[in-house]
């Protein structure tokens, strides 16, 4: 489902974007970085401090001018340079296409303006499409002019498959055996239930932010009376009389849904954002994403 | 209770169809759509306890029934329910409004206009609402405004408009006409209402019987004294005097002592002093002299309460005469004929003498013009070199032949005009032969038709002791002198009048085919001939001018015809307004409660079943419409219960 409709991200998003870095809260055993300041001194480029040269260290980190002042050996110190990974989990199941495809298109944009923001912040990303099962992963990573190809690769995408979050995380944890960042950009509509495959990965040590995303039809559907109702992924067949009342459950039920995503999220340190399609994605970034301290 | 604008059978058949279709939309609008829905699993947890039976199963009968509710109510209002019984009640009444002259007349309370204006505005509120008025207004003639309405505010609108006219009241007219008008389109007919003051023209009016005739009266006792009519005619012997002849009437109960002043161009004329017993009329002479085109002013003194008749203006036209220059040795043979009119300016020249000042006649006298001529000419006994060649001279010719069909020979066939001699003409080309002798023509006219000038040429001298003694000579002088320039013997009349049939005596049998009546717009006036009696009618105040063959007659129809008569109603009329008490509405509409009805139970029922389907439908729109972001955005801040961001 191309997006040939209209540009992907407008140029003046973009320049937006610049200005904003993916934040993650969690500290990773074994690894440092992220724009969290570190003490570690390390290979990089920001200076640190200076230490006593000890026998064994690298010649070229000797400080020379204090070695003509004092005459002794002083060794810079700098900061070690953030390097943790980041997976974008990009639902592409059929269900993404209900309503004209507008959640697909939504999820499909968000994804590209955080891949953006972390090439602008040379962060690596990897993108990992998935439904039944997860694809493979498209890593972008090396600057803003790297940004063309992500464009290319989202916008070949074609939403497919039932959503089995259960087989996905399974497949997750056996491939993506370091820890760091998982967004997750989904409607989470799993018929068997997409909570307990997240707490696994949360269990696992990912920090985990969610973002759902849903159509107004999802939660407040505008049909009445007598419904034939089609699930768009497994084509299952219901029929039911939609009146008031069950219109009230019926979003009763979704908002408990929301709920409980979010419930999953915190208790493990992550979050979770919930977006409406009708919120543009440039609002949706700099609003309620901003808000969450997904960025900064 | 019975319907105005349906019958039953209409009703119930629009029900019946509306009904129809409201309930095929309902059950369409309810019937089992299919959709395809991201996920079942709120569905199902919305689903309710029963389960789908039937299709097409009607749910949520109260809303159907509601709706069917509010169309029969809505098309019950449209059709004009009224409460009560339909035992044809509503009359049809006919309002004859005076807007005659006289009711301009102030009054202590008002201009009498007003005070029937108020009547009929009375009378129109102690009617039943069902009946219908229809509005005439009468003067002169009978003016219809309105149809038979029950429109109230149209009526009393139509009234505040009526106007006083310009001319007297006819009753008789009006009462026929709404005799007729009650006969051939009342429903039921009502009474014939008379508004006004009773002031009629002419006799009194013999109306008969009229059934159901109410007088709503305006006391009119009030004192007045008018101009009645102004004529100036042309004195016949003095070219810039003109007498003019004032009528003034007394239409008071009491004598009176009036002073009648003129004025010709700003300037006082004469004051003539009129003592008038009640109901009299006198007649004052003014002598105006003036050739130029001047305004005679009149005014009645002291003034009265219908102030319209007592002030008069007329625009008096310039009086021009015709100047004519005779070339001749003997001035004295022709002086008769050119002094013998008041219109002539007659100069005698001797021939070869030069032309002094302009001149609108040349009369050259056995001689040739002193230099190029530029009016129009007489030739008598013309010498070589004139425009008309002579042929021979004879002696003791007749005339026997007269061109009947030129104006010069017009009224002249004598067979015996005798000439002791007479020079035969030669008519060149463009010259017509008016008489001839059995030798040939001796007297030819013509007429140049780019500069109008008008040449007749004599071979003979009427002046002659042999023709001058003839009956035929002085008229042949008179039609040269009319044809050359007709407009100076013209006669020429002014009447100052009022509106309506005007009858004018011509004073001799005139041709139909040359007497024209104009309006002031050059517009032809239907007139009748009678012998000497021309009648015609002018409804508007204006200028009418008669044409005839010598005379022009302009009457100026802007004076208030006041009726002289007043009118005895007979004694079965009704008079004053009738009492609203003994006339209670038969029936009561009913469409405002109805329709106020059908909207609180559309109000129902939007509020028991509609606001979900409406905000769904909203839903939807917000898809497509304009409205999308701001509704999205609503939406979005709406939706408290659902987890934001953590």
């Amino acid at each position: 489902m191309a997006l040939a409709q209209k540009p992907f991200i407008e140029r003046g998003f973009l320049e937006k974007l610049e200005r904003l870095a993916i934040r993650w809260q969690k500290s990773f055993p074994g690894l440092v970085g992220g724009h969290n300041p570190s003490r570690q001194a390390g290979p990089g480029l920001e200076f640190l401090d200076h230490r006593h040269f000890h026998y064994g260290d690298d010649l070229r980190a000797v400080n020379w001018r204090a070695y003509l002042r004092f005459e002794k050996l002083f060794m810079k110190m700098f900061h070690v340079e953030p390097r943790i990974p980041v997976r974008l989990l990009l639902d592409v199941s059929r269900s993404m296409a209900t309503g004209g495809g507008t959640k697909f298109d939504y999820a499909r944009r968000l994804a590209a303006a955080l891949c953006y923001v972390g090439l602008v912040r040379l962060d690596a990303i990897s993108v990992l499409p998935f439904s039944d099962r997860l694809s493979d992963p498209f890593h972008c990573w090396g600057g803003r002019h790297r940004f063309g190809p992500v464009v290319d690769y989202l916008s070949a995408l074609e939403p497919q498959g039932r959503t089995d979050y259960l087989a996905v995380v399974r497949q997750f944890s056996t491939r993506f055996l370091q820890r760091g960042l998982l967004i997750v950009i989904s409607d989470f509509f799993d018929d068997l239930g997409s909570e307990r495959p997240l707490q696994y990965l949360a269990d696992f040590g990912h920090e985990l932010f969610l973002v759902q995303i849903w159509d107004e039809e999802d939660r407040e559907p505008a049909a009445g009376g007598e419904l034939e109702l089609v699930d768009a992924e497994t084509g299952a067949v219901e029929l039911i009389d939609f009146d008031g009342e069950a219109r009230r459950r019926y979003a009763e039920a979704f908002d408990e849904y929301a709920r409980e995503l979010q419930r999953v999220a915190l208790a493990s340190g992550g979050r979770y954002v919930g977006l409406s399609t009708s919120l543009p994605v440039e609002e949706a970034i700099f609003g309620p994403l901003y808000q969450a301290r997904a960025l900064q | 209770m019975y319907l105005v604008n349906l019958s039953l059978g209409e009703l119930l058949a629009l029900f019946g169809a509306t009904a129809a279709l409201i309930t095929a939309l309902y059950l369409l609008d309810r019937t089992r759509r299919r959709q395809l829905v991201a996920t079942l699993r709120f569905w199902n947890q919305a689903r309710q306890e029963t389960r789908i039976r039937r299709r097409r199963k009607i749910r949520e009968p109260l809303s159907l029934a509601l709706q069917l509710l509010a169309l029969a109510l809505l098309l019950v209002a449209a059709a004009q329910v009224r409460w009560g019984s339909r035992d044809d009640r509503a009359e049809d009444h006919l309002l004859i409004l005076d807007c005659s002259a006289w009711m301009a007349a102030r009054a202590p309370s008002g201009t009498l206009m007003e005070q029937a204006q108020q009547l009929a505005f009375r009378y129109l509120g102690a009617l039943p609402a069902e009946d219908r008025v229809m509005l005439v207004r009468a003067e002169a003639l009978a003016t219809p405004i309105t149809a038979f309405e029950t429109d109230r505010e149209l009526l009393r609108r139509a009234i505040a408009e009526s106007r006083p006219g310009a001319g007297a009241l006819h009753l008789e007219q009006a009462i026929d006409f709404a005799r007729r008008v009650q006969r051939l389109h009342a429903r039921r007919p009502g009474e014939i209402v008379y508004a006004g003051c009773r002031r009629t023209a002419g006799e009194a009016p013999d109306l008969g019987a009229v059934a159901r005739l109410r007088l709503l009266l305006v006391d009119d006792r009030i004192e007045n004294a008018g101009i009645r009519k102004i004529g100036l005619r042309h004195s016949p012997t003095e070219a810039d005097l003109w007498d003019m002849y004032v009528s003034v009437r007394n239409y008071g109960a009491r004598s009176r002592r009036l002073e009648l002043r003129a004025r010709l161009a700003g300037a006082p004329a004469g004051t003539r002093i009129l003592n008038l017993d009640a109901g009299a009329e006198a007649e004052a002479i003014f002598p105006l002299r003036t050739r130029a085109a001047a305004a005679v002013e009149l005014d009645l003194e002291p003034g009265d309460a219908f102030p319209a008749d007592d002030r008069a203006r007329i625009e008096l036209p310039a009086q021009r005469s015709l100047r004519v220059v005779v070339y001749s040795e003997r001035p004295e043979r022709l002086r008769a004929a050119f002094e013998s009119s008041p219109f002539l300016e007659a100069y005698y020249r001797k021939p070869g003498q030069a032309l002094d000042g302009a001149a609108d006649f040349l009369v050259l006298d056995r001689c040739l013009a002193p230099g190029p001529v530029e009016a129009h000419t007489l030739w008598i006994e013309p010498p070589a070199g004139s425009p008309v060649p002579v042929r021979r001279q004879v002696a003791g010719a007749v005339v026997r032949a007269w061109n009947g069909n030129h104006p010069i020979a017009a009224g002249l066939n004598t067979q015996e005009f005798e000439l002791r001699s007479a020079r035969i003409l030669e008519a060149p080309e463009g010259f017509d032969v008016v008489a001839s002798v059995d030798a040939g023509p001796v007297i030819v006219a013509s007429r140049d038709p780019q500069s109008l000038r008008k040449t007749v040429v004599l071979g003979f001298d009427p002046m002659d002791a042999s023709a001058r003694y003839q009956l035929a000579a002085p008229l042949l002088a008179a039609n040269i002198l009319r044809w050359i320039e007709s407009g100076v013997f013209r006669r020429w009349e002014l009447n100052v009048g009022s509106v309506g049939a005007v009858e004018v005596a011509l004073g001799e049998r005139a041709d139909p085919a040359s007497v024209k009546v104009l309006s002031e717009a050059g517009a032809v006036l239907p007139a009748t001939l009678h012998g000497d009696r021309l009648r015609f009618f002018s409804g508007a105040p204006g200028i009418v001018r008669v044409l005839g063959a010598d005379r022009e007659l302009v009457y100026s129809l802007n004076l208030p015809e006041v009726g002289v008569r007043r009118w005895d109603p007979p004694a079965s009329a009704l008079t004053g307004l009738p009492d609203p008490r003994i006339q209670p509405a038969a029936s009561r509409d009913l469409w405002a409660p109805l329709a106020v009805l059908a909207a609180l139970v559309l109000a129902v029922e939007w509020l028991r079943f509609g606001r979900t389907a409406s905000r769904a439908a909203s839903s939807a729109r917000a898809r497509t419409g304009p409205l999308r972001w701001w509704q999205r955005r609503v939406r979005s801040l709406s939706a408290p219960s659902l987890p934001r961001a953590s």
